[in-house]
Formats: structure tokens, sequence, C-alpha cells
């Protein structure tokens, strides 16, 4: 689910970066190239020029390997990709060399005699490549370590955001899971009920225990049995009833066959919270919920919980956080077979139709 | 003391009425489970304390505090700590969390009756100096005491309140205002503004008979004729 992929490199500051370090890295080769011809006392204006020519051709050289490493990241493996490199890099040494001996050669045409510039000779051709190769080899090898380098450390980084938001989604799924209201007023009302009557009390505390363990499940299980989520809903409507009393109604009419069928866990139970926050808490005189779980089809059934409209509906509007979230959950558990809709209207009926996939 | 209850919760308000039969010194006049019945029960029993929960089935506490015509001392309670209580000003109002331990409420209590004795003592005539309204404009939430209001100016169908170098707009009429406050204290000294004796830096003669009274802020107000015979007879007091 969680992609460790590293995302694309913020191309823009790394690519010119990377135009920084090939300025600084081939002008200081053409400088030491210069001081070592400088000694020999073989400084001429020719050679300038074929210095500085070749620098470039090397510079376009390399830029090119760099198109090569980048199509090959990822994709070859780092033995087959050495493979290559022994054929690829002396061969673009000897291009570089052909270049710039047919450069040479111009230079010559159109130029008097120089001397200490031969116009072409095999053994130097041969000696300028390995020359020529071996710094196109360091070159790769900086580069491939650079870039080696700096794809762990996005790696890296990519790994942990992806860590913080993991933590971060859970921790508000937990959060939307259990509404800290309800389980503080339940509390309460429990304290109060120890006195006024204890047996109720007593059964009070054992659903909010059912409750507690079904949020404990689900982070655990994807689906659990239609069953074991009644269990939950009822012990939470159990619960709610004691903060709403009689302001609180609620019907059950469930297909008896689709006891074992699948859903996610509490997922039943946030449709009913969610009804009783718009349908009850925010009225007066409260209402009437109804839970309906039907055959659709061979392959198909449907969840209905039905609840009526808020009395002051702009006080009360949910920022459909509680929606997107199960419709999250429905397509994890079910992908897109599973769907969830909300029929607005005097009365508000949250419909969700689940593919039919009953437990073993 | 005389304390108000409101909580949509039954088993909530039992269990305070609990906490509190075991503090001899409090009475509970009222209970109510939503705005409506709880701004009634307010305006009748005239309660000295109110304890009040956030969520209500037709609005919220600060719905109860706005709508009522007397503000009582306030202590929120509330199952969860809500982002509604920071719009006010830190230590501007207790509340406690509820399940309630009698500690909390005792201490709570202990804090409440210090303060109204601490506000009598220092004005011993007038026991209305420890009297305070509640006033939310956008987010911010105040409980301006009486005494701290230097002028109420009328701005659109409703006034402007002018306290501790702030103020903020009440959703009343200026006769209504001046129905409520100390007419010892404070002062119409013309149509659209009242201003608190307390406050006044100097006071000047002004065209036609009338007084320009100028505020400890710097503020000038001028008094008309009628108002000034007022004012005159009261300061020879």
């Amino acid at each position: 689910m969680i992609n460790h992929r590293p995302q694309t490199l913020p191309k823009k500051s790394s690519s010119r970066a990377y135009y920084w370090a090939q300025l600084a890295f081939w002008g200081c080769y053409l400088f030491i190239s210069w001081i070592f011809v400088a000694l020999w006392g073989q400084m001429s204006g020719a050679a300038a020029a074929i210095f500085i020519s070749h620098t470039l051709l090397l510079m376009c050289a390399s830029h090119a390997l760099r198109q090569l490493y980048h199509l090959q990241t990822g994709s070859t493996r780092f033995a087959a990709m050495m493979m290559q490199l022994l054929w690829v890099l002396p061969l673009s040494a000897m291009a570089i060399q052909s270049l710039l001996h047919l450069f040479i050669y111009g230079v010559l045409v159109f130029t008097p005699l120089q001397s200490g510039i031969h116009a072409f000779n095999m053994g130097s051709f041969i000696g300028y490549s390995i020359n020529t190769t071996i710094i196109l080899t360091l070159w790769s090898i900086l580069y491939l370590l650079r870039s080696e380098f700096s794809k762990r450390r996005d790696t890296e980084i990519a790994h942990w955001r992806d860590q913080a938001k993991l933590r971060d989604m859970e921790l508000q799924f937990l959060r939307s899971q259990i509404n800290s209201h309800f389980l503080f007023n339940s509390l309460n009302n429990l304290r109060a009920l120890i006195l006024e009557d204890p047996q109720a009390a007593r059964q009070g505390l054992a659903d909010l225990a059912t409750l507690l363990r079904g949020l404990l499940q689900v982070e655990t299980h994807t689906t659990v049995t239609l069953r074991e989520e009644l269990d939950w809903v009822r012990g939470y409507l159990a619960l709610e009833a004691l903060q709403f009393e009689q302001r609180l109604q609620y019907e059950f009419a469930i297909d008896e066959s689709l006891l074992n069928a699948q859903v996610p866990p509490l997922l039943l139970q946030t449709l009913v919270e969610n009804a009783i926050k718009h349908g009850i808490a925010s009225r007066r005189q409260g209402g009437l919920i109804s839970l309906r779980a039907q055959l659709l089809s061979a392959e198909q059934w449907q969840l209905e919980v039905e609840n009526p409209a808020a009395e002051l509906p702009a006080l009360h509007q949910g920022n459909g956080i509680g929606l997107a979230n199960t419709r999250a959950r429905l397509t994890s558990a079910f992908g897109t077979q599973a769907t969830l809709a909300l029929q607005l209207g005097e009365r508000v009926i949250a419909r969700v139709t689940i593919p039919l996939k009953t437990s073993p | 003391m005389n304390i108000v209850i409101v909580d949509d919760s039954r088993l909530a308000r039992k269990e305070l009425c609990g906490l509190i039969a075991e503090h001899t010194d409090c009475t509970i006049t009222g209970e109510a489970s939503d705005v409506q019945s709880a701004v009634a029960l307010i305006n009748e029993v005239q309660p000295e304390l109110l304890l009040l929960d956030i969520n209500l089935p037709d609005g919220n506490g600060f719905d109860v505090l706005e709508r009522c015509d007397h503000t009582p001392k306030v202590i929120f309670t509330t199952a969860y700590e809500q982002h509604a209580l920071r719009a006010f000003e830190v230590n501007a109002l207790d509340y406690l969390l509820k399940p309630v331990t009698q500690e909390r409420l005792s201490a709570a209590l202990e804090k409440l009756t210090q303060q109204i004795q601490s506000a009598t003592q220092s004005t011993p005539s007038n026991k209305a100096a420890s009297e305070h309204v509640f006033i939310r404009e956008g987010e911010q939430c105040h409980f301006v005491k009486f005494r701290d209001i230097n002028r109420i100016s009328v701005e659109g169908n409703y006034v402007r309140v002018f306290f501790n170098a702030q103020s903020a707009l009440l959703p009343r009429s200026l006769n209504y205002v001046e129905s409520r406050l100390d007419n010892k204290v404070f002062f119409r000294a013309n149509r659209q503004e009242m201003i608190n004796l307390n406050f006044i830096a100097r006071i000047e003669p002004w065209v036609g008979d009338g007084l320009l009274i100028v505020m400890q802020d710097k503020i000038e107000v001028i008094s008309s004729r009628r108002q000034a015979r007022e004012l005159k007879l009261r300061m020879e007091f």
C-alpha cells in the first residue's frame, strides 16, 4: 500500500548542481593538463585550442554517459552495467580521439607546421585513447557514486516521509473511530448509573469493553463478520442510550442469512455514530434510527442506516472526513465493488453495498 | 450558592447533583437539558452559578450565555477538552472535565467563593460589582465585569462595549443594557452613549448648557442639556 520507491528527484536543484560539478571537474582537468604541457614547454596557441576542444568533447561525452546511466538506473544490475561500460568507455574515448585528430588535421592544414604536433600516428592515437578512457572512467566512478549516494538518501527521506504519513493516517483513523466525547460521556454516565442501577451499570461496562475490543480489531482485521459487528453496534447503542435515554430509539431489520457476511470492522458503528450525531444529538426530541441488512442478489448485499435529518443543519454540519474515511476502508477491503451513498432528505439514509463474501 | 445545571444527559446531571449535595452551602435550583429551556430557567431563578455543558441539542453553552438576561458565574463541564474553550482569554473561565472528581469540583467552587468575596470586599456597598456579561465576538469570548466597562456606544442595532482597552460588540440595544446596569455607576450621556462615572477624567462646560465629558482614555463624550442637568444632580452627592 505504501510505496517506498523514491519519488522523482527534485529535478531543478539537482541538475543545477550537476552542471556546476561538471564545470568544476572539467575545469580542473583542463587546468591540470595545461600545467603539465606548460612544464614540458610545449605551450602554443594550437596546443591550447586542442586542449580546449578535447575538454569540450569530454564534457559532451560525459553528458551523454550521464543520459545512459539515467536510462539504466533501476533496470540494469550493477554487474551488467560494468560489462557495458567495458566497451562503452573505450569506444567513446576512441570516438573523442578520432574527432580530436580530425580537428588537429584541420588545424595543420590551415596553419603553418608547428613543432611538437604530429599529424597522425597510430601509437599516439591509442595512447591518447587510453588516457581518455581513464579520465572518463574516473568521471563515471565519481558520478555513479554520487548518484547512488543521493538516491539512497532520497529513498531514506521518502521512507521516513511515508512512515510519518502512515502514522498520521493511523492516528487520524483511530481518533475518528471512537469519538472521545462518546467515550468520556459514557464513563460519566456509567458513574452516575452505578448509584442508580448497579445492574445496568455492570451491563454498560461490559458493552464498553466489547466496543473497545472491536476497536482493537480494526488494526488487525480488514473484515469481520456482520455478527461481530452487530454485537459492537448493539453495545454502542446501549451506551448512547444512557446519554440520550428516550431521545434515542432504534430498530434492527437484519437478514439472518447475512450474519456471516464480511464487513470492515466498525464500519456500521461509524455509520450509526454519524446517524446519532446528526439525527439524535442535534434534535431536542431525538428520533428513530433504523438499521437494515438485506440481500440484493447472489453476489451483493446492502447495509442501510436511516436517521431523521438534523434540526439545525448548519450547526451540526460535519466535514465529510468520516464519510471519506469509511469509503477508503470499503475500498481497501473490497476494491471498487463496494459503494457508499448518502441519501439526504427528511430522513437521511446511508447505504452501503458490499459484495457477498462469507467467512469460511 | 444557588446553582443551575445545564446538560443534555440526565445521568450527567444526576452525577453533578450527587457531587454538589456534599457541599452544604450549595443548592441546586434547577436543571435544563437544552438551550431554550436553560435560558428560560436562568432568567427565572437567576442562579449565582451555572454548571454548563458545551454540547447541547439545539446549540451550545455559549448560546445559553448570550441569550440569557442574567449572566451568572459559569463553570463549563465537558467530556473532552475542546477547541471551543480556547476562545477565552487565559484564566477567564473554569471548566471541569467529565467525569468530574469531587476534588476538582471543590477546588473550582472554592476559587469561585473567594472571587465573590474579594469582589464584595473591595466595594462592600455594591454586590453587583462582581456581576459580568458574556460577549462573544467572532472567535473571541469574554466575560466582561460591569466595573471594567468604561463606555458603551450604539453601533447599528447593537452596542459596542469598551473595557480594559478592548471592545466587543454585544447584540443588545442600548436601552436594554441601560436597564441592566447599575444607574449609580453608569450614566446615559446621550442617545448614543453610556459611560461609567468611575472612568471620567474631567468635565467641561459645553455649548447650550451641555457638558463635555473627557474619559480617562481621552475619549470625549458630549452630554445633552437634559442629561447634563441629571449628571450635575448626581455629582452633587
